[in-house]
């Protein structure tokens, strides 16, 4: 909200520097966002008086002006025709500057003219672009224009709950309590002389729950035209578009006092009746924007006899728009009820400034003193007679709300002790009513401060009237709840850090993905997919993902229930550039059904793809393969406390048929958990991420799953007292064999004796037989009590090996 | 007999000074077999000694054995220089070019929200605040009804929303909602931190972004007062930004807290002098985040009693304090992911 300071100046005679005052407003609450000068960019531009004027010597169109200045008198050459001689008018010198352009003295045929007359466009006063602007202010020629028209122009940011600061006079107010000067409102004009208000328009309010006031003052007998410059000037720098006299003193009374008001030629109103009443089903009016709309009985509406004329506070209708023939003015000065405003504003997708100021919640007090402020400018700028008195129909008053504060609520509140004066004193100054009582102060809010409901707001009126600053600063004491176990947050931090530590970056990435992606993400189905519409918020059976209502984009429309397809976009985006990526993220997906939320899980998603590790002078290159991604995964499940779970073959559209593993856990007595899947990305998913020849491998894991089972090591072990006895054993067996099966076998044949059986190679090739592989291990034999004689290794170690061949139908290759 | 006296003593001087000249193994084993073996120059002079009169004998022989253990500790010593210098050459030859880069490990790091996080959850862990999470996908009555937002309120246009199923269901716009789910829980005292990702319906720029991350706070109990909150988040400042951060406290509008303020810290570029900075646009001050003493109405919602507790909320955007912390100038980074970006913080 643009405001100049020259207008507020108007009711308070503040002489703070522009900066200091804005500082002072915006540590108030009234957020001074940008500090304009008006004027700023004039160089050499100043008053002169036309003191003649004649016809170019040769050139038709043109006019030379003589234009008086402090001591001289210039020829200016001009094409504009509204100048008189003895006009005051705007005159850039040459080598002058105005809106970013130099001007230069010329030549016209001879004759060389000294600068150029401006108009309001030019300068930045108003959007007129006809004829030269001519000054309707005392001024001395070759005075800067600046001293005379220029403006310091405040932008003002209002928050929601102070709809009193979106004007002139609530800003005034503001500066008056902020600085002690006093708050000057001049008197109005009395309302005499004319017929009657009451006798020229008939108001009724059939709906007096969304309209709590309703004042019309009648205009008679004016005449349309354009505002003066003084008005379009200060419209301008509120950025409001002059149109009319008529209109621009709404205009300008509403920017002046914050009552939005409107006119409605009299003469369009069928039998010179306003009813406010609700719209009727269906009804329809065209509004002042030419936008025909269709209006339902939630909506206010200002009607005829016959028909809706106007959207309550919201906007006008066409059909008794004031135009050049206007020549009666029915001013109506309302308050409405702000929810019903705002809800109309919003089903007519229609946000005004009259509609922001009513929904926000405005004093019904001040319509008349508008109405009659707006009737006095009126007959000032557009002639005519105002009729006498107003119309008035106040049917609902706000009930007084009396607060009770004492000096030791505010120091609860705000750790800092007033006076009860003091506070008495802050609140008197905003126009509150104060009553000293025996041991505190009953409070009155006024009018237009209707957000003002307890001791807490009247605790920020003082606060923040007597500064901040004032308020100590403390650390909190006092009592503490105990500590509330988040077992899955902790896990979260140790997960991170031991993917950081294997060598993956974290990354985050956005919540909503695109319809399509478990399509994309499975093999199987058909790509591109045909596109489909789903519901909002429903889980499409096709897609299975819980869909945004009002998405940015159709990108970003859908609630993941993976991670792969983040990841595997921020793969392919970095591969680009960077030839080892290993990533993973920690985050939420949302499943559906919405009942009513979904269900939002942590799931732990990583993906690599490229070199093993970062290139060196000194090493060589290898790529990264599924054993990376398992050994990373394994790390992990070992870290927390989860080394007993398992990983199997399975299946996943995702994934490469032959290389993905579904990680397993046991429980005791119940069926096992599943973790989640690891392995090579299926080529034709990757091929739909432009990641075709690439193997990459990715992981998702349910983090819920492994946070809630994760946990420290129960009873730690000393490391063992006696010797062990090392052997190698090389166990051919059928390629189908798994490791797992061998691994397992050894265990159980082992015994108590075995203390580790570590594979440390796989080995097929031209010595053995074809279908046959080799796989290596490292046992240690070991016992906890004793040193353990040779024999009794060589013993379990016969035992080991015949149940190889008896259950796996193993060879044994070699022992050492 | 002076003649084996002599001899001895020449012998020992000559086999020293040739001693002095050997330089490796090789020339030492030369002068051990030529002194010291068993057909070397000392055997021969200690043969000489079964000619020389019986009585002279001890004598004689004394000189020579004091001669043979001058040479052999002779002898050790050059044996141990040659190995000394054998070594020096040794590892001068193997010497490296220290300049060369090392062999890189591989090298995760947080992503830099993250890092935030953790360093502000940390801070207030540290000042007995517990860390709460809740929903991303919201109601709207935790969103904004229980903080004091009704419906067709005009405050609701602070806060664009992503809706899923409206007007009920939506993505939270900040992670306030927490605020009422925690109090429904338990009773005061209540010191809780809330990190998460919030969502707004905003188009993607240089400075704004749909989807972000706050850390909500929270305390509640009998005489915790504006005070309290100024400290408490001033001393999260210093620690935060540097120790001689200023902060500033300004009267601002949210509808869950009364009096609510906005805090600002004294701009790090103009170390708060304004002027021409670009940082802070001549300011000298920093937005950094929003607070105020929870609203009455907020506390009545969840049952507690409003005449009795009292307490402190803020929400700070983690984006903004890591583009403030690290000088970012585009909120875009962030969500981009691209690892030359990432890979340069701690
Ligand atoms: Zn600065």
């Amino acid at each position: 909200m643009k405001l100049p300071l020259s207008w507020i100046r108007e009711f308070v005679p503040v002489e703070l520097p522009p900066a200091r005052l804005a500082h002072l407003l915006t540590m108030a609450g009234a957020e001074v966002e940008d500090l304009a000068v008006l004027g700023a960019d004039w160089e050499q531009v100043v008053v002169g008086r036309v003191a003649s004027l004649e016809r170019h010597p040769s050139l038709e169109a043109l006019w030379v002006a003589r234009i008086e200045l402090r001591h001289a008198v210039v020829a200016v050459a001009t094409a504009a025709t509204n100048l008189r001689v003895g006009d005051l008018v705007p005159l850039v010198l040459p080598g002058g500057r105005v809106g970013g352009r130099t001007i230069e003295a010329r030549d016209f045929d001879g004759l060389t003219s000294q600068g150029m007359l401006l108009s309001a466009d030019e300068l930045g006063l108003a959007p007129d672009r006809q004829g030269i602007y001519v000054l309707d202010v005392a001024a001395q020629p070759g005075q800067p224009l600046q001293e005379v028209l220029g403006e310091v122009i405040f932008d003002f940011k209002i928050t929601p709950n102070r709809p009193d600061e979106m004007n002139v006079l609530g800003i005034a107010r503001e500066v008056a309590a902020l600085t002690g000067q006093p708050l000057t409102v001049p008197p109005l004009e009395p309302l005499a002389g004319g017929s009657p208000a009451a006798s020229l328009v008939a108001v009724e309010i059939p709906a007096p729950d969304l309209c709590l006031r309703y004042t019309a003052a009648v205009v008679q007998d004016i005449s349309v035209g354009p505002s003066p410059g003084w008005v379009q000037r200060r419209l301008h720098c509120c950025g409001v578009r002059p149109i009319s006299n008529v209109v621009d003193v709404t205009n300008y009374v509403m920017l002046e006092q914050g009552q939005p008001l409107h006119a409605f030629d009299a003469d369009l109103l069928a039998e010179g009746r306003l009813v406010i009443r609700r719209a009727w089903e269906g009804e329809r009016i065209v509004t002042l924007d030419g936008q025909g709309r269709e209006l339902s009985p939630e909506m206010l509406a200002i009607a005829d006899a016959r028909q809706a004329q106007a959207v309550a506070g919201v906007m006008g209708g066409l059909a008794s728009e004031v135009s050049e023939r206007t020549r009666h003015v029915v001013i109506e000065s309302a308050n409405f009820e702000p929810m019903s405003i705002r809800r109309t504003a919003r089903a007519l997708r229609l946000s005004t400034e009259a509609s922001k100021r009513f929904e926000r919640g405005l004093d019904p007090g001040q319509t008349a003193r508008a109405a009659q402020r707006a009737t006095n400018l009126m007959v000032r700028l557009a002639g005519g007679r105002a009729a006498a008195g107003l119309v008035d129909l106040y049917p609902t008053r706000l009930p007084k709300r009396r607060i009770f504060i004492t000096p030791e609520r505010l120091s609860t509140l705000l750790g800092k002790r007033y006076a009860q004066d003091e506070i008495a004193q802050v609140l008197t100054r905003l126009e509150f009513e104060v009553q000293p009582q025996a041991n505190g102060l009953e409070v009155v809010a006024p009018g237009h401060r209707r957000d003002v409901e307890g001791p807490a707001d009247l605790a920020e009126e003082v606060a923040r009237v007597t500064g901040y600053e004032a308020i100590p600063d403390t650390l909190l004491s006092g009592r503490l709840a105990e500590p509330r176990p988040n077992v899955a947050r902790d896990w979260e931090r140790r997960a991170r850090s031991i993917l950081v530590g294997c060598g993956l970056q974290e990354v985050i990435t956005y919540s909503l993905v695109e319809p399509s992606t478990p399509a994309r993400l499975d093999s199987r189905a058909p790509w591109p997919v045909p596109s489909t519409v789903a519901a909002p918020g429903l889980a499409s059976p096709l897609d299975g993902l819980v869909r945004v209502a009002n998405p940015l984009s159709a990108e970003q429309s859908a609630l993941r229930t993976t991670l792969l397809a983040s990841l595997l976009d921020i793969l392919r985006a970095n591969l680009r550039h960077s030839e080892r990526v290993a990533i993973f993220e920690l985050a939420r997906v949302y499943l559906p059904p919405l009942a009513p939320l979904p269900r939002e899980m942590r799931h732990l998603g990583i993906a690599l793809a490229g070199a093993r590790a970062p290139r060196a002078w000194n090493r060589e290159q290898g790529e990264l393969d599924f054993f990376d991604l398992k050994g990373v995964v394994e790390g992990l499940l070992r870290a927390l406390g989860l080394g007993a779970a398992r990983f199997r073959r399975a299946a996943h559209v995702s994934y490469h048929p032959g290389r993905v593993a579904e990680v397993v856990l046991p429980v005791a007595g119940r069926p096992e958990v599943v973790l989640g899947t690891l392995g090579q990305v299926h080529p034709r998913v990757a091929e739909r991420f432009d990641l075709q020849g690439r193997a990459v491998f990715a992981a998702e894991l349910d983090f819920e799953a492994l946070a809630s089972r994760a946990g420290e090591v129960g009873h730690a072990a000393a490391p063992p007292r006696f010797p062990g006895v090392e052997v190698d054993l090389a166990v051919q067996v059928q390629e189908a064999v798994t490791h797992e099966e061998v691994h397992a076998v050894l265990i159980a044949a082992g015994g108590e004796l075995l203390d580790r059986a570590e594979l440390f190679d796989v080995y097929r090739g031209e010595a053995l037989p074809s279908g046959t592989k080799s796989l290596a291990y490292s046992l240690t034999f070991r016992s906890p009590e004793r040193t353990l004689t040779d024999e009794e290794a060589v013993e379990v170690q016969a035992h080991i090996e015949r149940e190889l061949a008896h259950r796996l139908g193993a060879t044994i290759r070699g022992r050492s | 007999m002076v003649d084996v006296q002599v001899r001895l003593e020449a012998l020992r001087n000559r086999a020293v000074a040739e001693l002095r000249a050997v330089q490796d193994e090789a020339d030492l084993e030369r002068w051990r077999i030529a002194y010291l073996g068993r057909r070397g120059a000392l055997a021969e002079v200690t043969r000489g000694l079964a000619s020389a009169p019986a009585s002279e004998r001890p004598r004689l022989g004394q000189a020579a054995n004091q001669a043979k253990q001058t040479l052999e500790q002779a002898f050790a010593e050059c044996e141990q220089r040659l190995k000394v210098a054998a070594l020096e050459r040794a590892l001068q030859a193997e010497r490296v070019d220290v300049t060369l880069p090392g062999r890189p490990p591989a090298l995760g790091r947080l992503h830099p929200v993250t890092h935030v996080m953790e360093q502000v959850v940390r801070l207030f862990e540290r000042m007995g605040f517990q860390v709460a999470e809740g929903p991303e996908v919201e109601t709207d009555y935790y969103n904004f009804e229980a903080l004091n937002i009704p419906r067709d309120h005009p405050a609701r246009d602070i806060w664009d929303t992503i809706y899923v199923r409206p007007p009920e269901i939506l993505l939270r716009t900040h992670t306030s909602p927490v605020q009422a789910r925690v109090m429904e829980q338990q009773q005061p005292p209540v010191r809780v931190v809330v990190p998460g990702r919030c969502y707004r319906y905003e188009a993607l720029d240089a400075s704004h972004e749909w989807m972000f991350y706050q850390v909500e706070g929270l305390a509640v109990d009998e005489g915790i007062t504006m005070a309290d909150l100024k400290g408490t988040l001033t001393a999260f400042a210093r620690q935060m930004f540097w120790p001689e951060v200023r902060t500033r406290f300004r009267c601002d509008y949210f509808p869950f807290v009364e009096p609510g303020v906005e805090m600002s810290i004294s701009c790090h570029a103009c170390k708060g002098q304004g002027g021409p900075c670009a940082v802070c646009r001549g300011s000298g001050w920093l937005e950094i985040l929003g607070a105020g003493m929870v609203h009455p109405r907020v506390l009545e919602k969840v049952g507690y009693d409003s005449e009795r507790y009292t307490g402190f909320a803020f929400g700070m955007g983690l984006e903004r304090i890591a583009m403030i912390k690290y000088g970012i100038e585009d909120i875009r980074l962030f969500y981009s992911n691209d690892l030359r970006f990432l890979q340069q913080f701690p």
